[in-house]
């Protein structure tokens, strides 16, 4: 059986994800306890885990350093790796919306200033609308651009929506719902076939549950 | 032969070998000049997978590029029902997967236009099975038929945009993502499940016989499945039955290929190191009749395989006294030379590796 090399995201839902992977009898008892290890491996069921930033999972599989990764759809559509998406696991669900300031909708007239991480998303949802906006890429904090006039809306991941809410700021439109996905390297994908499919397989069942 | 693999080293070896292996079944090599006529891949825009191209303006204002790809050109200097039965090594310019920066990369590919029948179709699989072969290392190669992919999406009867959208589902085996737009779409279930089959299907062909069977719905999928299967057939005769699988996820642009198409894989590279397919609808777009086939082996993936044992530097170091007369030291190494490649220096220099020392003293070698 060959060694198949497991991408996590760091954080909530790379925990959750691993909790599925242990569920479906490949868990690795190490990963729980508080070490410095970065690597976990599991001989008996053939995997080694990993963490790693959530933007990079997808870094990691492509490239094949990871055989498969957990990686939300956000980040798929944002830098659009040449990877098999060969499930969705449901986890961490929640939306890529535009939002702005509460009641007050953008003039359809004027160039549309958006602020947002996924700067690739925001041009591709409005190029197909035909809609002329300036792209203000941001970090971190995309909230904060509409209340200083630095945008009119933004494009951002929305779960619960209570940011928003709490800064006075409202869903205009949901873009593209977004979930955590199972990606796959296409190369490792045909040399560990088996193994891929194998724990596909248990995935599926343990989700259709 | 011998004394050329000894200095040729990876990727040069390989080439050699490829060159060989193509000569050997009648295909002739094609040299090209580095630059084309920027208009080409402008008219062929949707064929090259990136538009990134470097161009220039040449003294008389023409605008040129350094070549992205070889194809256009020998298509081009095909004439208009010539056959060409070709291969080539050459440099193009391009910007490198998953980045942004144009790459200087190596390319060695085969085409066959002209009439291709099913006899061709094999010729040109097993030539690329051989290449990846070649290689040295344990390879697989996912064969697809645009035929059936077309066919399918067809029945659909959706516009243009979400067929391609579900092509691009097939490409990265997205199950999920096609059944869910076949539901918004209101394609019925029957045929929905078989887009979703064909994105997942995956094997070898006695594994996944009666699954490809079960996804024809009109004459051209039925084609479709006959052809893979007799070309299954004969490769698998020729022993590479355990080389190949059926994938579907080997998608081209339609509007250029159809037909069947691969990817080959190496072990332990993480991309595809080969690709190809037939191209009849590339030719028939830059005004030619007929049929072609080829494929392509990237040597810049590749070469992370090709890392040759480390060759000690030189066979045999020669040192020589400054006091030794210049013609005796040319004689010595002249002499040398025949035996491995000699190094000679004044002393030795440091964290050099040889495998024999030799020093010239008082007129004569010694060990």
């Amino acid at each position: 059986m060959k060694m198949l090399n497991i991408a996590l995201p760091k954080g909530r839902l790379g925990e959750k994800a691993y909790g599925i992977f242990e569920k479906i009898g490949y868990g690795c008892p190490e990963i729980r306890e508080d070490s410095r290890k970065l690597i976990f491996e599991n001989a008996e069921s053939g995997v080694r885990y990993f963490w790693a930033k959530p933007s990079d999972v997808a870094i990691y599989v492509e490239r094949g350093a990871a055989d498969i990764g957990i990686v939300g759809k956000d980040i798929l559509l944002e830098y659009g790796p040449d990877v098999y998406e060969l499930l969705d696991l449901g986890l961490g669900k929640c939306r890529m919306a535009a939002a702005g300031p509460k009641g007050r909708r953008p003039s359809p007239d004027r160039t549309l200033r958006v602020a947002t991480k996924f700067s690739r998303i925001a041009r591709a949802y409005y190029e197909s609308r035909g809609r002329e906006i300036d792209i203000i890429h941001l970090n971190g904090s995309i909230e904060i651009a509409p209340l200083l006039d630095l945008s009119d809306i933004i494009v951002d991941i929305v779960e619960t929506g209570s940011t928003l809410r709490e800064n006075d700021l409202e869903v205009y439109e949901e873009i593209v719902p977004i979930s955590a996905r199972l990606v796959a390297n296409k190369a490792a994908y045909k040399f560990k076939s088996a193994e891929i499919e194998r724990i596909c397989a248990a995935l599926r069942g343990e989700l259709e549950k | 032969m011998k004394e050329t693999e000894k200095v040729l080293r990876g990727r040069e070896l390989l080439e050699l070998r490829l060159r060989s292996l193509y000569e050997r079944y009648g295909y002739c090599k094609y040299r090209m000049s580095r630059f084309e006529e920027y208009s080409l891949y402008l008219e062929n825009r949707n064929f090259l997978k990136s538009d990134r191209i470097i161009t220039f303006t040449d003294d008389r204002g023409k605008l040129l590029a350094l070549k992205p790809d070889i194809t256009l050109s020998i298509v081009k200097g095909a004439g208009r029902d010539a056959a060409a039965r070709v291969y080539y090594s050459e440099n193009i310019f391009r910007a490198a997967s998953g980045s942004d920066e144009m790459r200087e990369m190596r390319q060695v590919g085969l085409e066959h236009i002209g009439r291709v029948d099913l006899y061709t179709e094999s010729e040109v699989l097993m030539l690329a099975l051989e290449s990846l072969a070649a290689v040295g290392r344990d390879y697989i190669m996912g064969i697809s038929h645009l035929g059936l992919v077309t066919g399918l999406l067809d029945a659909t009867e959706l516009p243009a945009a979400e067929k391609e959208k579900l092509s691009l589902y097939i490409g990265s085996k997205n199950a999920h993502e096609i059944a869910a737009l076949c539901a918004a779409s209101g394609v019925g279930p029957a045929l929905a499940e078989k887009i979703c089959a064909l994105a997942g299907i995956y094997g070898t062909f006695p594994e996944r016989m009666d699954a490809l069977r079960g996804l024809v719905v009109n004459k051209s999928t039925e084609s479709a499945v006959e052809e893979l299967c007799a070309l299954y057939e004969i490769l698998a005769e020729a022993g590479y039955g355990d080389r190949i699988r059926v994938d579907f996820s080997v998608v081209n642009d339609l509007s250029y290929y159809n037909g069947i198409t691969f990817q080959g894989f190496v072990e332990g590279v993480p991309e595809s190191v080969l690709s190809g397919g037939r191209y009849d609808n590339l030719l028939h777009r830059m005004g030619r009749s007929g049929e072609a086939l080829g494929f392509a082996l990237y040597m810049d993936a590749l070469e992370r395989t090709l890392e040759a044992e480390a060759l000690p530097e030189a066979d045999i170091l020669f040192l020589y006294p400054e006091d030794a007369p210049a013609a005796d030291v040319a004689r010595a190494v002249r002499q040398l030379s025949r035996e491995g490649r000699v190094y000679a220096a004044l002393t030795e220099p440091e964290n050099m590796s040889f495998c024999r020392r030799v020093v010239y003293a008082a007129g004569e070698v010694q060990e």
